[in-house]
């Protein structure tokens, strides 16, 4: 097991060097640069170009600036944000525990909801309930995450006024809060937004789910278990689940990119202060530091999924680890 | 399309009731509350000299100050409130204004302000290696010397209107004491500029991803703020800015769009307002050819040509279907906000028709059977760049190119990102493109922009490349005199001359239009700085909310 991770911890620093080099050369290809963008440009003058030029060093040749780049990334300096006037680590820092708590709240929501609602929709296969909920799944599953969160704003904060439409917290309040208060605080402002996430998560996962479990169930140790004498429900979510969640958690390394492009958008529609937030922002403003932070950190978050992904597989098939 | 620093300017136009001297027995009911205000960017820094945006300067405004406000649009000397100086003195014939400080100004760390911060502040905004927008302007300023520890003395090269402007209200003063040893090169990105320490009527309390929150200064020299707190938070997406201030949780906010307004003017709690602003947008033509540029532009060299495509487009009808009352018809390079904008400027007219009938006159014909004009075989086609993050010219462009086809003008969209339509523009390698700018609320912004020496100069901003003699010298004449009304006659002719010959389609501006919650007094709100005079807005003790009786429990902290 240790060498299998340290196998895949190798292919994984590789992936994220990769990705890296890409997103540096990419977004150094586009025309424009960083000051560019920056609304009012046109004002600045040649001599303020070029000192800005200089002090961020891209009046360098670019394979210089790179080999920088990846001398200041191996101690975790991401070189200094035009747009924001800092360092662009302390930018993504900033960000990043905003990211992780909407993006893990949202993963057990889905997964959570996914497993339950396919596996229950796999014993009720063929019937209407089951029919019904498979068009919804796939209804919802297609839906735009910012449509979602805009229809979930419009319902649950603007016309029932139950969650508050924005924000990670009550500004103005929070901080006057007991320590419950400020716990409780932190979940209304999260539960619209990774509610968001979470049945759009729910959706998918319930499919697959679903499918994974009707290809368990005619399988001769099934059959067995009924001859035993189990109840149904024993039969399902003991005996069927635990061989049909293999796919499922498969999915849960493909899950972390997916649901880390999805909080771009639903973070900029709560005004979620995450990354999604920073990197649209950067994008726009050709802010390199923090495009390329950005997608390292993307890189790692798809590495890590991966890891975790044949990590639980081997956990919950012995014949992985046996292998 | 968004303010930029230069907004600062209109900041000084109205800063009036804003700023009063405080009274000596300050009626404690008075006192109290917390402003939750949105702003719609992430606000990096809020070092004055290296501010780009308006909502930097929105947050900077109350954490620093000026030596002194703009009190009303006179620019006579009695225009001017004081704020870090309590007067001032002009010597030397008008080429010299000495400032005396109030001498118990203090920044937020207790140390005095002194008038070797003055002369430190200008080197910083005069830095090339800052970039500060208000650059241009200061290089008028000849030096700044300090004359005693309360003195700081400015000198002029030349007698002009906008001294005492330049001087007093461009620049928010920063301690030396906590900036001087920083490299220039890296200040922009020094901690103080999270981390800012100012002498205005509010400080920096905490700064976080969720908001920036400022508590008043209780021991400020002119009193303190009769606000406790003001927390600038994210506004998100702008579809949740209606829901976000109906449920209570923004106070204030600038909408950016009509539906918004609208929807927020229906409610009994909220003030709006649609004020002036400094942004407009226009379709620039190059007068010279991208790819030769010493050649003139084989269409848009022609003024006639120029003229007809104004006359095609409806700008009226087209900017109130899209804007409603968010925009206006834009006059010129200048807008409604600027205290020389000359309102009466005749403008060339919508006629759809005498645009066909001058079309034709100049050998632009519709052949028969095709539907875009031609003239010996040249088709009268060109591309207009558009940056495509701004939805406001892109569904305009698309608007006009309908109004061009009618008639028999095919005009193509090329959009952009807005680095690649910097790019294109600052090199002048366009034929047509749809630029905006921000109006600096003293016509010698226009220098810089549209006079024959811009034009020469590759580094200045003129990138049309529209040269006129006349209008040069009418310019020129306004920015010299320093007699308000003949500034005023001369930059009127110079506004008719520009906007006859036609070097852009002056589109539209935009108009500001800040919501407030009613619960806050706001005395008087600048119309082109609505933020300015947060210090004195206050709240009736029976319409405060819990987050208002929090008091200045933070400042504990």
């Amino acid at each position: 097991m240790r060498r299998f991770l340290a196998r895949r911890l190798g292919h994984g620093i590789v992936v994220v060097f990769v990705a890296a080099t890409v997103a540096f050369v990419l977004v150094h290809l586009a025309p424009g640069d960083p000051f560019s963008s920056i609304l009012g440009s046109e004002r600045l003058s040649p001599e303020t170009l070029a000192a800005w030029r200089t002090a961020y060093g891209l009046d360098r040749p670019l394979a210089e600036q790179y080999l920088r780049f990846l001398a200041q990334a191996a101690r975790g300096n991401l070189g200094p944000s035009v747009s924001a006037g800092r360092p662009a680590a302390d930018v993504l820092g900033d960000a990043l525990p905003y990211t992780l708590m909407l993006m893990g709240t949202a993963l057990v929501l889905s997964f959570a909801g996914g497993i339950v609602l396919g596996a229950w929709q796999a014993s009720r296969h063929g019937t209407a309930t089951d029919r019904v909920l498979s068009t919804v799944s796939l209804i919802v599953a297609s839906l735009p995450e910012f449509w979602l969160g805009l229809m979930l704003i419009l319902v649950l904060a603007y016309r029932l006024p139950i969650f508050p439409s924005g924000g990670a917290i009550d500004v103005g309040m929070h901080d006057y809060l007991t320590p419950l208060g400020r716990l409780g605080d932190r979940l209304r402002h999260l539960t619209l937004p990774a509610l968001t996430l979470g049945l759009l998560g729910t959706a998918s996962i319930a499919r697959y789910q679903r499918t994974a479990v009707l290809e368990v169930l005619p399988l001769d140790f099934v059959r067995t278990a009924r001859a035993k004498g189990l109840s149904e429900r024993l039969v399902l979510w003991r005996h069927a689940l635990r061989n049909a969640l293999v796919p499922t958690i498969v999915l849960l390394g493909l899950s972390l990119p997916t649901l880390f492009g999805g909080a771009v958008f639903v973070e900029q529609v709560f005004a979620w202060p995450g990354m999604g937030n920073v990197a649209a922002s950067a994008f726009a403003a050709r802010d390199y530091q923090i495009v390329v932070g950005a997608t390292i950190l993307g890189a790692v978050l798809v590495v890590i999924g991966s890891i975790i992904a044949d990590v639980l597989h081997a956990a919950v098939d012995p014949r992985i680890r046996a292998r | 399309m968004r303010q930029t620093l230069a907004s600062t300017l209109s900041v000084l136009l109205v800063a009036t009731a804003c700023d009063r001297a405080p009274s000596a027995a300050t009626d404690t009911s008075s006192v109290g509350g917390s402003l939750i205000a949105a702003i719609h960017t992430e606000v990096g820094q809020v070092l004055p000299p290296a501010i780009q945006q308006v909502e930097q300067k929105l947050v900077a405004d109350q954490i620093f100050e000026p030596l002194a406000w703009l009190g009303d649009e006179s620019r006579t000397d009695t225009g001017f409130r004081p704020a870090l100086a309590d007067s001032w003195t002009w010597e030397h014939d008008s080429l010299a204004i000495a400032f005396h400080l109030n001498p118990n100004a203090r920044f937020h760390d207790g140390v005095p302000v002194r008038a070797s911060d003055v002369r430190f502040t200008h080197s910083l905004y005069t830095d090339p290696a800052l970039g500060a927008q208000e650059r241009p302007s200061l290089l008028r300023i000849d030096s700044v010397v300090v004359r005693d520890s309360l003195t700081p003395v400015f000198w002029f090269r030349r007698r002009y209107l906008d001294q005492m402007l330049d001087a007093a209200t461009r620049m928010l003063i920063v301690p030396e004491h906590l900036l001087a040893n920083e490299p220039r090169a890296t200040l922009r990105t020094s901690a103080f500029g999270r981390n800012p320490i100012g002498s205005g009527r509010f400080r920096l309390s905490k700064w976080t991803p969720t908001g920036i929150e400022l508590v008043a200064d209780t021991a400020h020299y002119r009193g303190r703020a009769k606000l406790d707190r003001v927390i600038f938070t994210p506004a998100g997406d702008g579809n949740t800015l209606v829901p976000r201030m109906t449920n209570g949780e923004i106070d204030a906010a600038e909408v950016q769009n009509s539906d918004q307004l609208r929807a927020l003017a229906a409610r009994p709690e909220m003030r709006t307002r649609v004020l002036p602003a400094f942004d407009y947008a226009f379709l620039l033509f190059n007068l010279k050819d991208p790819k030769q540029r010493t050649r003139p532009n084989a269409l848009f060299a022609d003024a006639a040509l120029r003229r007809a495509l104004t006359m095609a487009i409806d700008r009226e009808k087209l900017i109130h279907s899209q804007f409603d009352t968010l925009g206006a018809v834009s006059l010129g390079p200048m807008t409604h906000g600027q205290v020389l904008a000359d309102t009466t400027v005749a403008q060339i007219p919508y006629d759809s028709a005498g645009a066909a009938r001058l079309l034709d006159s100049l050998g632009w014909k519709l052949p028969a059977g095709k539907t875009v004009r031609e003239r010996n075989g040249t088709p009268l086609r060109f591309t207009a760049i558009v940056p495509n993050v701004s939805m406001g010219r892109m569904k305009m462009v698309v608007r006009m190119q309908e109004a061009y086809r009618a008639l028999g003008v095919q005009l193509e969209i090329g959009a952009l990102d807005p680095g690649t339509f910097m790019a294109r523009v600052q090199q002048r390698d366009f034929d047509a493109a749809f630029n905006g700018s921000h109006a600096d609320v003293s016509i010698a912004g226009l220098s810089p922009n549209w006079t024959t020496a811009a034009a020469r100069d590759a580094s200045m901003q003129n990138y049309g490349n529209y040269q006129s003699a006349q209008f040069d010298s009418q310019l020129d004449t306004a920015l010299a005199t320093t007699d308000v009304a003949a500034a005023r006659a001369h930059a009127s002719k110079a506004f008719a001359t520009i906007v006859a010959d036609a070097p852009a389609v002056w589109m539209y501006e935009m108009r500001s239009a800040p919501v407030i919650h009613k619960r806050f007094r706001t005395a008087h709100v600048i119309p082109s700085a609505w933020w300015l005079g947060i210090a004195d807005w206050t709240i009736p003790p029976a319409e405060r909310l819990p987050r208002d009786r929090a008091g200045l429990k933070v400042a504990a902290r």
